[in-house]
C-alpha cells in the first residue's frame, strides 16, 4: 500500500473521530489543525479556532497556569498529561472534559497533541450515584447490600443505619452473610420465607428476631429486594431494615395490659356490664352470666332492661334517653340498691353502680353489680338477733319486776290465809291464787334463764349421775304413773367435762317432754355409745321415748323457741337444751326414732359431747 | 321465850317489810329496826346492832349487799339475804360467810320462817 495513502486514510479516521483533537503550536500555543469532534463541540471553524490557543476556550486558565501545567511535557519530565478542566464554546456555554496532553512534532515544528473527551456525561452519571449514596447514607432505614454472584451471597454495603440498628461497624460486616445477625436464634418460620423467596427471585418482607452485637434482640422488619442485570440474572439483593423492637415491644405491652384486664374481669366477684347509649349490651364478665343466669351470647345485643323485672324494665330506655338529653343523673356516678331479675324470673336485690365511659364518637356505660341477697339476710338475722338481745334484756326486766309482784300476791295470800282458815271456798280460791302465781313465776323463770347469758362452771363428771340427778328432779310428775328409765350404757363411767348444773336441765327437759307426751307404761330408754370422728372422741347419748313420737313439722322446729306442742309450756324447753348442748361444743339433734328391732318409733333425741 | 332475837330488818317494799316484820313479831321476835334502804339501816345499827340482819339484797342508797359488809367488817352480821335476782346472779363473796341464808323472791311463808328458825339456831347455839 502506498504510504502516503496510509498517512491520508489514517488522517481521515482522526478528522472523523467523535474524540476532540487539537494540535497546538509548542511555542505560541495556537491551534494548528482541529478535527471535526472539536470544531463542532467548540461551534468554531478552523479559521476562527487558529486565531485562539487552548488557554482562551479554557475559562479557568491563564496563560501562566497553563504553562505551569505543562512545563512536565516541555522539559521532558513527563510523557503524557492528563487533567481535567472545562471548555467554553463560542456560544459562551462549558462543558467538562478530560484532556490528555502530549509533546509531539507536526510537519516537524514540535507541538502539542490534546486528545480531549467531553466527560459532561460521565461525570453527571458519577455526581448522581454519589447524591445516591449520601441518600443512602443518610437514610433511617438500615441498608444492606449482598453481591449474589459470590460465594454465600456476601455484604458487599452497609449503610449507617444498619450500623446504628446492629451495633456493628461497617468492617465487620463487609464480607459476611446476614444471617449472623440471627445468631443461634436460627429457628425462625421467616427464614424459611426468605429462602423461597430468593429462589423465586421475588421481593420478600419478613419480621426477624436479629441480634444487636452486645446480644440484644431486636426485630428486624426486613425488606429484600433482588437486582437482576441486564440478562435479568440477579446479581445483588438491597435488604432494607427497620427496628421495630419499640413498636413491638409497646405491643405486647398493650397485650399485657388487655390480658390482665380481661383477667380482672373475668375473675371479679362483681359482675360488670357495659352497655351503648341505647341500652344494648356490649359485653358482661363470666361473674354477670353466673349472677344472672344467662351466657353472654344471650345478652349481648340485647337492650339491658331484660336483666331488670317491671317497672324498670319498661322505663330503663327513658331514663337513658333522658340522661343523654338533659344530663340529669339518676344513678351514674352515684351507686345505689336496685332489683335485678335473674333468668329464672327470681328478683334479687343488688348494688348497682354505673359509671360512664366517653369514647370518640360514642359513650359507653359500665355497670356493676354485686349481689347483696346474702347481704340482706344476714342484716335481717343481724336485726333479728339485735330483737332477741332486747327481748332477752326486756325479759330480765319484767322477771325481776315480776318477782316483787309475785311476792306481793304471795304476801297477801298468805295474810288472807291467817284469816279464813274455816272458809273453805276462800282457802280452794287462795290455793289457786297461789297456784296461778306459782305457775307464772315458773314461766318468767324459764324465759329469763334462756335470754340471760349462759355463764357454764365446767368440772369433771360421769354423765350418768347428770342424768340420774335430772331424773329424781322429774319425781313429781312420775308420781302415781307406771314409768321406766331404761339405761343401756356400756359403763358408768361416761367422764366429760361439763357444767352439771346446766347439763342436768337439758336431761330434765328432756324427760318432762316425754312424761308428757307419753302415756303410760313409759319407757325412756338413754344408751351411750362412744364415737371416733376427726374432731375427736366423742359420747353420742341418744334419749328414746315409747311415745307417738314427732312428725315432720315438729322435726323440723322442735328447737325453735317459743315452739311448743304442749298445752302447758313456754316453747323453750328444747331451745335452752339445745343452747346449752351448744355451749358445750356438743350436738343435740333429733334420731330417727327407731331402735334395732324397729318395735319403738317415739320420739328420739341424740346428743353428741366430746369426751 | 328464850329464842327471841333482836332483828334488823330492811326492804325498800313497804308491803313486804310490814309483812316479814309482822311474821318475825308473831314467831316472838324484837324487830328492833325496820329501813327502807342501806343508809337508813346502817345509820340505825349504828347505835342498836341487831343480832340478825334480814335484808333485801337490792334497794336504792347503799345496797342491802354493802350495808351487810360494812356490818360485818369487824364482827360477822349474822344475815338472812333476800333478792328479786336468782342466786346465781349474785355474785356472794366467800368472806360472805355471815350469810345463812339466801332466798329468792317471791319468798313463801314457809321458806321464810324455816330461814328465821335455822337462823336461830345457828346464833343461839
Amino acid at each position: 500500500m502506498d504510504p502516503s495513502s496510509t498517512e491520508r486514510e489514517f488522517g481521515r479516521i482522526l478528522e472523523e473521530s467523535l474524540n476532540e483533537i487539537f494540535i497546538f503550536d509548542a511555542v505560541t500555543l495556537q491551534f494548528l489543525q482541529v478535527n471535526r469532534g472539536g470544531r463542532e463541540n467548540l461551534g468554531m471553524t478552523i479559521q476562527e479556532l487558529r486565531e485562539l490557543t487552548p488557554v482562551d476556550i479554557k475559562p479557568h486558565m491563564t496563560r501562566e497556569s497553563f504553562e505551569a501545567l505543562i512545563q512536565p511535557l516541555r522539559n521532558g519530565s513527563q510523557e503524557t498529561l492528563v487533567f481535567d478542566t472545562l471548555h467554553r464554546r463560542k456560544n459562551g456555554s462549558d462543558y467538562e472534559v478530560e484532556v490528555h496532553l502530549q509533546l509531539a512534532s507536526f510537519h516537524d515544528l514540535p507541538a502539542f497533541v490534546a486528545t480531549i473527551l467531553d466527560t459532561t456525561k460521565r461525570n453527571q452519571v458519577a455526581n448522581d450515584l454519589r447524591v445516591r449514596n449520601r441518600a443512602i447514607e443518610s437514610v433511617g432505614v438500615g441498608v444492606v447490600i449482598s453481591d449474589a454472584s459470590q460465594h454465600d451471597m456476601p455484604i458487599i454495603y452497609c449503610n449507617h443505619a444498619f450500623e446504628r440498628i446492629t451495633g456493628y461497624g461497617t468492617q465487620e460486616v463487609i464480607g459476611r452473610n446476614c444471617r449472623f445477625l440471627q445468631q443461634d436464634d436460627r429457628d425462625q418460620e421467616a427464614r424459611h420465607t426468605i429462602r423461597e423467596t430468593l429462589h423465586s427471585g421475588e421481593e420478600c418482607r419478613v419480621l426477624l428476631r436479629n441480634y444487636r452485637k452486645d446480644g440484644q434482640l431486636f426485630w428486624n422488619d426486613l425488606l429484600i429486594s433482588p437486582v437482576k442485570n441486564s440478562a435479568g440474572v440477579v446479581t445483588h439483593y438491597v435488604g432494607l431494615c427497620n427496628d421495630l423492637t419499640q413498636r413491638i415491644r409497646a405491643e405486647v405491652e398493650k397485650s399485657d395490659r388487655e390480658t390482665r384486664l380481661q383477667a380482672i374481669l373475668n375473675t371479679a366477684v362483681e359482675a360488670i356490664i357495659t352497655i351503648d347509649e341505647w341500652g344494648v349490651c356490649e359485653s358482661l364478665n363470666p361473674a354477670a352470666e353466673t349472677m344472672f343466669g344467662y351466657s353472654v351470647k344471650e345478652v349481648i345485643g340485647q337492650n339491658i332492661s331484660m336483666l331488670m323485672p317491671s317497672p324498670y324494665r319498661e322505663e330503663h330506655d327513658q331514663y337513658l334517653q333522658n340522661y343523654l338529653r338533659t344530663g340529669e343523673k339518676k344513678i351514674i356516678g352515684i351507686g345505689r340498691e336496685v332489683v335485678g331479675r335473674r333468668k329464672s324470673g327470681e328478683e334479687f336485690p343488688m348494688e348497682l353502680s354505673v359509671s360512664e365511659v366517653r369514647l370518640k364518637e360514642t359513650r359507653l356505660f359500665t355497670g356493676m353489680v354485686r349481689d347483696v341477697t346474702e347481704l340482706k339476710h344476714a342484716q335481717q338475722q343481724l336485726i333479728q338477733a339485735e330483737r332477741l338481745t332486747a327481748l332477752g334484756e326486756a325479759t330480765a326486766r319484767l322477771a325481776h319486776e315480776s318477782r316483787n309482784s309475785l311476792q306481793r300476791i304471795q304476801i297477801a295470800v298468805e295474810t288472807a290465809r291467817l284469816h279464813c282458815d274455816e272458809h273453805q271456798l276462800l282457802v280452794d280460791q287462795l290455793n289457786s291464787i297461789e297456784n296461778a302465781s306459782d305457775r307464772l313465776h315458773a314461766l318468767h323463770e324459764e324465759v329469763r334463764n334462756y335470754a340471760a347469758p349462759l355463764n357454764l362452771e365446767f368440772e369433771e363428771t360421769t354423765l350418768a349421775k347428770v342424768w340420774r340427778s335430772a331424773w329424781s328432779a322429774t319425781q313429781h310428775l312420775r308420781q302415781g304413773r307406771q314409768v321406766h328409765l331404761i339405761e343401756q350404757i356400756p359403763t358408768d363411767q361416761i367422764y366429760c367435762r361439763v357444767d352439771r348444773f346446766r347439763f342436768e336441765q337439758v336431761f330434765r327437759n328432756l324427760f318432762e317432754n316425754a312424761l308428757v307426751a307419753c302415756s303410760d307404761p313409759v319407757e325412756i330408754a338413754i344408751s351411750v355409745t362412744e364415737t371416733h370422728t376427726p374432731l375427736g372422741d366423742k359420747w353420742r347419748l341418744s334419749i328414746q321415748d315409747n311415745g307417738v313420737g314427732l312428725d315432720e313439722q315438729q322435726r323440723r322446729r322442735v328447737f325453735e323457741p317459743f315452739f311448743t306442742t304442749k298445752a302447758k309450756g313456754t316453747g323453750l324447753g328444747m331451745a335452752i337444751a339445745q343452747r346449752i348442748v351448744e355451749a358445750h361444743g356438743g350436738t343435740i339433734s333429733v334420731g330417727s326414732g327407731f331402735l334395732g328391732s324397729g318395735q319403738r318409733n317415739g320420739a328420739e333425741f341424740i346428743i353428741e359431747i366430746s369426751r | 321465850m328464850c329464842k327471841s332475837l333482836r332483828i334488823a330488818i330492811a326492804d325498800d317494799e313497804p308491803e313486804v317489810l310490814e309483812y316479814f316484820s309482822g311474821v318475825l313479831r308473831s314467831l316472838g321476835h324484837q324487830v328492833v329496826i325496820q329501813a327502807s334502804n342501806g343508809r337508813e339501816l346502817l345509820d340505825a345499827c349504828r347505835t342498836d346492832r341487831p343480832q340478825l340482819l334480814i335484808t333485801d339484797i337490792g334497794m336504792d342508797k347503799i345496797p342491802g349487799i354493802e350495808a351487810m359488809r360494812a356490818l360485818s367488817a369487824n364482827v360477822p352480821m349474822p344475815t338472812i339475804l333476800i333478792s328479786a335476782l336468782s342466786e346465781g346472779d349474785e355474785s356472794l363473796s366467800e368472806s360472805d360467810a355471815q350469810v345463812l341464808a339466801f332466798l329468792s323472791k317471791p319468798v313463801k311463808l314457809a321458806t321464810f320462817t324455816g330461814a328465821v328458825k335455822v337462823a336461830v339456831d345457828h346464833i343461839l347455839q
